[in-house]
């Protein structure tokens, strides 16, 4: 199967598990690319396993000048796709989008959206803000789009690109997530 | 971004002995515990409620370490 990117109108379908995780990745390649150049590290776990990260936390630019860290970390699986026989489609198992004032991964979050329904006895998607600490936000799924968003609006993050061009990638991308996510983002 | 752009994927595959080193170093980061160590760990129940306020990047740790899994998270 031809693989055109999200931007293009593509699908992040594939014709095996591995060349959906493949095309998956560039999907989330390309969102991250708004804000960040630096690589992705992946590992296939299993068949169907696959996990993916920012090692390190990377940084990212202000446009006052200053630094901020992302450590993005996600898990998702790859298996037949139940609407299209034949197809192979990922499914998010797991994530984690944290804005960092420093790049140790032990240091203490500005703000982290997390879902970890296999991890803790906290199984619904939440927000952790640094200033309310213990509590534990609920939120709808967070998609990856929106996050990268937040961080260039209300964070000062530094685009890597122009206006018009992150907007188009982000809209693009959401769209593409909001099609083939198995539960959805939450309107209000 | 031009299109050209967009397609290139930058990512990095690793190897399970690769992964292995990283969860190490994580787990040694955030509890000064080797990775083996969490993971046989929190198999036993031990990191249940732990989460990022009181032990920061103990859920990436979580997300990056072979441990079992339910088939899917949630559906809905």
């Amino acid at each position: 199967m031809p693989f055109s990117p999200p931007s293009q109108g593509g699908h992040v379908a594939g014709k095996n598990e591995k060349e959906a995780a493949d095309n998956f990745l560039v999907y989330l390649h390309e969102t991250l690319s708004c804000i960040t150049a630096e690589s992705l590290t992946a590992y296939q776990q299993s068949k169907k396993l696959y996990k993916v990260w920012f090692n390190p936390p990377t940084e990212l630019t202000t446009k006052s000048g200053g630094r901020l860290f992302l450590s993005f970390t996600q898990v998702f699986g790859a298996g037949p796709d139940p609407k299209e026989p034949g197809e192979f489609k990922v499914s998010t198992r797991e994530y984690s989008y944290r804005l960092l004032q420093r790049s140790d991964v032990a240091s203490r979050e500005v703000l982290a959206y997390h879902w970890h329904p296999n991890d803790s006895a906290l199984r619904d998607p939440h927000l952790h803000i640094r200033s309310v600490p213990r509590v534990h936000f609920p939120t709808s799924r967070v998609c990856l789009e929106d996050f990268v968003s937040m961080l260039i609006k209300y964070y000062g993050v530094r685009p890597t690109m122009k206006h018009s061009e992150w907007t188009a990638i982000l809209a693009k991308n959401k769209k593409a997530f909001e099609k083939m996510a198995t539960w959805k983002i939450q309107h209000p | 971004m031009s299109t050209k752009k967009a397609a290139t994927t930058r990512v990095k595959w690793i190897s399970r002995k690769q992964a292995a080193a990283i969860v190490d170093a994580h787990a040694q980061r955030v509890l000064g515990v080797s990775g083996q160590r969490f993971i046989s760990e929190w198999k036993a129940g031990k990191y249940r409620t732990l989460d990022s306020d009181a032990c920061p990047g103990v859920i990436e740790l979580a997300l990056l370490a072979p441990l079992p899994r339910r088939a899917r998270g949630r559906k809905k």
